[in-house]
């Protein structure tokens, strides 16, 4: 939101201060200000004045004149259509620099022109190139523009929206001067607004409520409105904010909007009957005065004039009953709405206003008999002649009410963890617009009507008003009071840790991040992705690595990568880890090293013939699957379905024996595969039994590997045989018969 | 020979000693139990008594400093003998790597987590982890952002055909964290987090973030600045980091803060990455919000307490310099193998 200084002058003196100061500690006390624009500085012209004015021969539209500028006089050609003698004008003389463009002495229609008499858009002050700016004939001829029209040097500065969506007062420039003068301990000055009073004697404006997304309305009708144009430091500050002069009436609604964060509305009082405020039947067609259609909804709120559509209440005005150039009789409009409904009915239609940003924050009812009478004021001084032809008109159905607000002193002084002067705390809220009652031990507190619509309704409220305005910089860190206490942290934690880390260091294999969703169906849906078709929710993270997989391919070799990650499988979120690398061997000695567990052959169904179930203590959680063709193996595992202490083993490191080791080599004849005789001798137990491994495989005989060796003493040979005759029967006991 | 003889005869041939075998005849002649030193030794009953003493030290200064040289010769052999056989060995490329090795390497963001939770997890905070799919209630009623928020529309959410959604922030967390383990703890909760926005170099709708929070008897906001200064001052690894508290707006919050640190790009002189102000914004924060409190079973009459968040991507991004915030989930192998701890 852009802010002008000139208009935030008008309510609080912020001399002596500059901009980066605003802006330092505005943002250290409310909001933040993303930066400031000077204006106006460069305006390039002084005061002079047209002596003559003829037409230029075989030109219809140049002007030749004589323009004074209070030492010499220059000849000038113009093609503006408003030049005439006596007018004083902003000239700017050859040589200035007009728009980027150093004015030398050019020849128009045969005549030299040594300078220019600027438009508002030459000036920088507006759009407007119809024709020059008009000086008032009071202008000092030979002056500086900038002295003469000291309005036209601004600082604009840039508020961060987002940071005061939270605070509907401060979206006009009167309640941000209330908040600068708390800040910088300076007075707010009051409201210059008419007594509307006086009118309450005249006929109302006939003006029904039918619905409660309308909390207030009110309509004052204005009777001969003469004036046209709007003042040039209005038209001037309208354009320095991002709106363009319309005529006054448009320039003046949108000023006081701006000055006072209401939004307001002036109808065409001639295409205005009977006002009422509701909805409409679905389907009908409103046209907007920003030439757009709207079809109704039921949700829609309108205003209406003897049941046709003027206006999209709190969005936009209608066609119908705009304002035009020769419209001198208008209803204001100063109401308040429903912010959700505005909200909606904005977004639903794509078109988010001045108007409905500002209603959307939860406006003050209070606010719209402000505005009203301050539109009195400032009429009666734009244009005296014109008459008040209505009382202040309203009806409601809510009203903004203060809110009555009670706080522990001690609270609040623990709460923030300072200590407080509490004169200087009670003169900022006073500031600010509350009223406060200190007592020995607690503040009493009465908000004002514009913090009470949803910005403040408890003492956490207060604390922050206090806080804020007291200085954040006047808190120190304090460690808390209570010790701190050893944690035991979830079990989950420590056992993934360990995975990524074998993963990682052991067996080399790169850790990955996919996305949640995917293209392989599922029973859950992301309704409103971008990525149509990749919208079902993953119930297996398989997809998403083999395509990373098939993705580096071209430029990697031995691709090995794991992802942990979520996905949800009959409708319930669980952790998978799922691995995928290139040489199949690899891969169960990895599973295996994660997991104590335990490989059932041909049942997981994630090959049709090369797969494994993984069992841990009898329940499956996961399983392998292995594509020779393009080298790829791939396990998915259930996380949540282990025993989280299963994932983190107790003995790690067991104790070697001091006595020689022998090993003794077994040939089996199997046709089936390695996990099976694995499966069968991880039963096998033996107290000189220290483990086996597969030493060879060769067509469909397996030698195995015993190691065999005592904690308590060197094996003799009758133990040796004795182990050794074991494993021979436990292996026939299971079907597996040596080699002959 | 006299000892002036022997001594000459030492010089003359330990000259020649220039094998080990020249050692161990050199040995056999002057210093074993035939040698000449023992031979002179034993003249020493021919010398008159008083100077037998004399004779006894300078023989056996002489048998030292021959045994001295000698070893010192054998050690310059031996040591010439082993270069020579080393030499033999087949010249090879030290330099050569292994082909086709495979290194393994941890996402960045496990990287960075691990180090927020490192930190985290001294100052005794549990470290808790949540699911990515939520309800409405959770995600948005149960920290204070009700239907009709206009906060809702500012966060972009996934919805799921099961009328879930993705979560939109890791915030939504606190309400489970106060219900397990509330009304006295700490705890933070790093996680993912979606949003539905059109991806580009600084926007995804998939990414991390850590919600921390502390709740007790007398949680002070000057607890707040303590914590928020002690995280910032272990995480960038810098004693001298200044922070503030700047007012900021969170549903869930109230007071909410922006919690600013010295630019450490600068050391808080201005530069462009501050904007020229000497500082950056680092965490939102705040005072936990009483209904926040309260739909978390705690009472907020009688305890406090704070919450803080940050991007753990946006952390990862400033740490390593990463540019394109779409790589992180990209499955480029090679991006991920930059990043090594
Ligand atoms: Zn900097």
């Amino acid at each position: 939101m852009k802010i002008s200084l000139n208009i935030l002058k008008q309510f609080v003196n912020l001399d002596g201060i500059t901009p980066e100061e605003i802006i330092s500690r505005f943002s250290l006390t409310t909001s933040e200000i993303d930066g400031y624009e000077v204006k106006g500085l460069g305006a390039p012209a002084i005061v002079a004045e047209i002596k003559t004015c003829e037409k230029v021969p075989n030109s219809s539209k140049l002007s030749q004149l004589t323009v004074f500028d209070g030492q010499k006089n220059h000849q000038v050609v113009c093609a503006a259509p408003n030049v005439r003698v006596g007018l004083r004008v902003a000239f700017a003389p050859k040589g200035s620099i007009v728009a980027g463009i150093e004015l030398g002495v050019v020849k128009l229609a045969g005549v030299e022109s040594h300078g220019m008499c600027l438009s508002g858009r030459e000036l920088g002050i507006s759009t407007d190139h119809d024709g020059i700016v008009e000086l008032p004939s009071t202008s000092k001829i030979g002056e500086p523009i900038t002295k003469a029209l000291p309005f036209i040097v601004d600082t604009i500065f840039d508020f961060d929206n987002k940071g005061i969506t939270n605070r509907p007062d401060l979206w006009g420039h009167y309640g941000l001067a209330r908040e600068l003068a708390t800040i910088f301990n300076r007075p707010l000055k009051p409201l210059d607004r008419a007594d509307l009073s006086i009118y309450s004697k005249l006929p109302k404006v006939p003006v029904k409520i039918e619905s409660d997304k309308c909390f207030f309305y009110s309509a004052l009708r204005i009777e001969n409105i003469t004036r046209k144009q709007s003042p040039l430091w209005m038209q001037t500050a309208l354009f320095y904010l991002g709106i363009n002069a319309h005529g006054y009436l448009v320039d003046l609604s949108n000023y006081l909007m701006l000055e006072l964060g209401q939004p307001n509305h002036a109808f065409d009082a001639s295409k205005m009957g009977v006002i009422s405020i509701g909805h409409a039947p679905a389907g009908k067609k409103f046209m907007t005065l920003k030439d757009t259609e709207v079809t109704t909804t039921p949700e829609m709120l309108f205003i209406k004039s003897d049941e046709t559509l003027v206006g999209l209440a709190g969005v936009v005005g209608g066609k119908n009953s705009q304002i035009c150039s020769d419209t001198t009789d208008t209803i204001f409009e100063f109401a308040t709405f429903d912010p959700t409904n505005i909200r909606r009915t904005a977004s639903a239609i794509g078109l988010r206003t001045d108007a409905s940003t500002r209603f959307e924050k939860s406006l003050d009812t209070n606010l719209a008999k402000l505005c009203a009478e301050r539109t009195i004021f400032l009429l009666k001084q734009h244009d005296p002649k014109m008459r008040v032809a209505s009382r202040f008109s309203f009806t409601k159905t809510k009203e903004t009410k203060p809110i009555k607000i009670k706080v522990d002193r001690t609270y609040v002084e623990d709460f923030c963890g300072v200590k407080f002067d509490w004169n200087i705390v009670v003169k900022n809220l006073t500031a600010l617009g509350f009223a406060p009652v200190l007592s020995a031990k607690a503040l009493s507190i009465t908000t004002p009507t514009w913090r009470a619509t949803k910005d403040i309704s408890m003492g956490a409220d207060i604390i922050e008003e206090i806080m804020r305005t007291y200085g954040y910089d006047k808190i120190k860190p304090v460690p808390p009071t209570e010790a701190v206490k050893t944690v035991t942290q979830p079990p989950y934690r420590a056992g993934i840790n360990r995975i990524k880390d074998i993963l990682t260091t052991v067996h080399g294999l790169q850790e990955v991040h996919t996305y949640l969703w995917s293209e392989k169906p599922s029973d859950l849906r992301v309704v409103n992705s971008a990525i149509k078709g990749c919208d079902y929710v993953r119930d297996t993270m398989i997809p998403a690595l083999v395509s990373i997989f098939k993705k580096n391919r071209a430029s990697h070799t031995n691709i090995k990568i794991f992802e942990i990650g979520r996905v949800v499988l009959n409708g319930k979120e669980q952790r998978h880890l799922c691995i995928c690398v290139p040489d199949y061997k690899e891969l169960s000695e990895i599973v295996s090293d994660i997991i104590p567990c335990k490989f059932d052959i041909g049942k997981s169904g994630f090959h049709p013939k090369n797969n494994a179930n993984i069992i841990v203590n009898g329940k499956v959680v996961g399983g392998i699957g292995v594509y020779v063709g393009v080298d790829m193996a791939v396990a998915e595992i259930v996380l949540d379905a282990i025993d989280p202490n299963l994932l983190v083993p107790e003995k790690l490191f067991p104790m070697p024996t001091k006595y020689q080791k022998n090993t003794l080599d077994f040939t089996f004849e199997h046709d089936g595969v390695y996990g099976e005789i694995k499966n069968v001798f991880d039963k096998f137990s033996h107290k000189y039994n220290m483990g086996f491994k597969l030493k060879d495989v060769y067509k469909n005989c397996f030698t195995v590997q015993f190691t065999v060796a005592s904690h308590e003493k060197t094996l003799e040979s009758e133990d040796i045989n004795d182990i050794w005759q074991k494993i021979i029967d436990f292996g026939k006991a299971n079907s597996l018969t040596l080699k002959s | 020979m006299d000892i002036s003889n022997l001594k000459k005869a030492i010089d003359q041939e330990i000259a020649g000693v220039k094998t080990e075998d020249d050692v161990f005849a050199f040995h056999q002649k002057f210093l074993s139990k035939s040698g000449e030193i023992t031979k002179l030794m034993a003249g020493i009953k021919d010398i008159a008594p008083e100077k037998r003493g004399e004779f006894g030290k300078t023989c056996n200064a002489i048998k030292q400093d021959t045994e001295t040289r000698l070893f010192k010769i054998q050690d310059e052999i031996k040591a010439v003998a082993l270069r020579e056989k080393l030499m033999s060995d087949p010249l090879v490329d030290i330099t050569i790597p292994r082909l086709n090795t495979k290194r393994g390497t941890l996402h960045p963001i496990t990287i960075v987590t691990r180090d927020v939770e490192e930190v985290l997890e001294r100052m005794g905070f549990i470290v808790e982890e949540g699911n990515e799919i939520a309800t409405e209630f959770e995600n948005f009623e149960s920290i204070n952002i009700p239907k009709h928020h206009p906060a809702r529309d500012m966060q972009d959410t996934f919805w799921l055909s099961d009328g879930r959604v993705l979560r939109t922030h890791t915030s939504m967390w606190q309400n489970y964290m106060m219900k397990k383990y509330g009304p006295s703890f700490r705890a933070i909760c790093p996680g993912r987090c979606f949003r539905n926005e059109a991806t580009d170099a600084t926007h995804e709708n998939t990414f991390f973030q850590v919600e921390g929070m502390m709740v007790g008897k007398d949680i002070s906001i000057a607890n707040l600045l303590y914590f928020m200064k002690e995280i910032t001052t272990a995480l960038l690894k810098r004693d001298d980091i200044e922070v503030r508290l700047r007012p900021s707006y969170f549903p869930f919050t109230e007071p909410s803060f922006e919690m600013d640190a010295t630019c450490v790009f600068c050391d808080g002189k201005g530069c462009p990455i501050c904007k020229h102000s000497g500082w950056i914004e680092l965490f939102p924060c705040g005072m936990i919000h009483p209904r926040v409190l309260e739909m978390g079973g705690i009472n907020p009459k009688e305890y406090r307490g704070f919450a803080f968040g940050f991007g753990l991507t946006r952390l990862a991004m400033l740490r390593w310099g990463i540019k394109d915030i779409r790589m992180f989930n990209s499955g480029n192998l090679d991006f991920l193998a930059g990043v090594t701890k």
